[in-house]
């Protein structure tokens, strides 16, 4: 019997997807020992099916079946797992999206609006800032002033080298 | 990049950003104040501030100013609730100086390291119970500051 070449072609199909019977693979086993001319596209399918033919039957150890079901549950729970994982991530990344979105519209909101109580005027700015900074330098000049009084003070009562000005401590225990 | 990695990413942008748009220069008790009836706050950005600096105190790497509020508060009424209000300010720095004249107290708080000021807060009380309270930021030599008021001084 010799078979058509389009016919070992729909046996290698059913063959490597698995569907062929047992009469089928035995019909391409005996094509391939016994075709005097194989095309050569056929070539590399009649040494893979040869090759297995010769392995013979396949000896499926018991349990494997359970094995088997046991692993794909097991894939099945990781992926679940996987994909509750991933929804917990999609979620915090749009709220933390949401989060920098929302305080960007704060920012430029704020930015629009300009503080009442705010000096812009650069040269009443500075007039204040140096109001205020005289202010905070004639107290610190003037705390000065004081200790040194205190220094000359005290040196009336007790001998003049002993005062050194290491000894005079602010309230802040900072060595003036 | 992996899904985590980006997670990761966002929450951190999401957590500066966060904080930097709450992050205020004025202080919040100085600012509070203004709501005060007869009560005068300003606010002035050291972004406001001319580049050379303020007479007497020149500004650049060795002296900043990032901010001076300033509250002046002529109605005796609200001397008391002005003070309340500031006080938590006040705790936080070290009383530097506290001087008492004719007409007037003054109290110098403030945070001194290496003899630079970062931080000081000036209450002046008078006579009639006006009261001022100035708060000022940034980064001054204290030889610098004192320096001010000689320099201003006619000779």
């Amino acid at each position: 019997m010799t078979l058509q070449i389009h016919t070992v072609k729909q046996l290698l199909n059913l063959y490597y997807g698995g569907l062929a019977s047992p009469d089928d693979e035995h019909r391409l086993v005996e094509y391939f020992t016994t075709a005097p001319d194989i095309p050569c596209d056929l070539m590399a399918d009649r040494d893979i099916v040869l090759s297995l033919a010769r392995l013979g039957e396949v000896r499926i150890p018991d349990g494997m079946a359970d094995e088997i079901s046991t692993l794909a549950e097991r894939l099945d729970r990781q992926e679940r797992i996987n994909r509750r994982g991933h929804r917990w991530v999609a979620a915090t990344s749009v709220a933390a999206s949401i989060a920098i979105i929302v305080s960007v519209i704060v920012f430029i909101a704020r930015s629009a609006s300009t503080d009442p109580y705010e000096i812009t005027d650069p040269q009443l700015a500075e007039t204040e800032a140096h109001k205020a900074l005289l202010l905070v330098s004639e107290t610190l000049d003037n705390a000065d002033g004081s200790i040194m009084d205190a220094g000359r003070a005290l040196s009336l009562f007790v001998p003049y080298d002993s005062i050194s000005n290491d000894t005079i401590y602010t309230e802040d225990d900072e060595t003036i | 990049m992996k899904l985590s990695k980006i997670l990761r990413t966002l929450c951190l942008i999401a957590g500066c950003t966060f904080t930097a748009m709450s992050m205020n220069a004025q202080n919040k008790y100085m600012k509070r104040v203004s709501d005060l009836p007869g009560v005068q706050y300003m606010y002035i950005d050291g972004a406001t501030l001319p580049s050379g600096g303020v007479p007497g105190l020149d500004m650049g790497d060795e002296n900043t100013i990032s901010s001076v509020e300033i509250i002046n508060c002529d109605d005796s009424t609200q001397t008391e609730k002005v003070l309340e209000m500031i006080n938590p300010l006040v705790n936080e720095l070290p009383l530097m100086t506290k001087a008492k004249e004719m007409h007037r107290s003054v109290d110098l708080y403030g945070e001194r390291q290496n003899g630079r000021i970062t931080r000081m807060l000036l209450l002046v009380n008078t006579k009639d119970n006006d009261m001022q309270v100035i708060y000022i930021t940034g980064d001054i030599n204290a030889e610098t500051l004192k320096a001010i008021h000689d320099a201003d001084i006619p000779k």
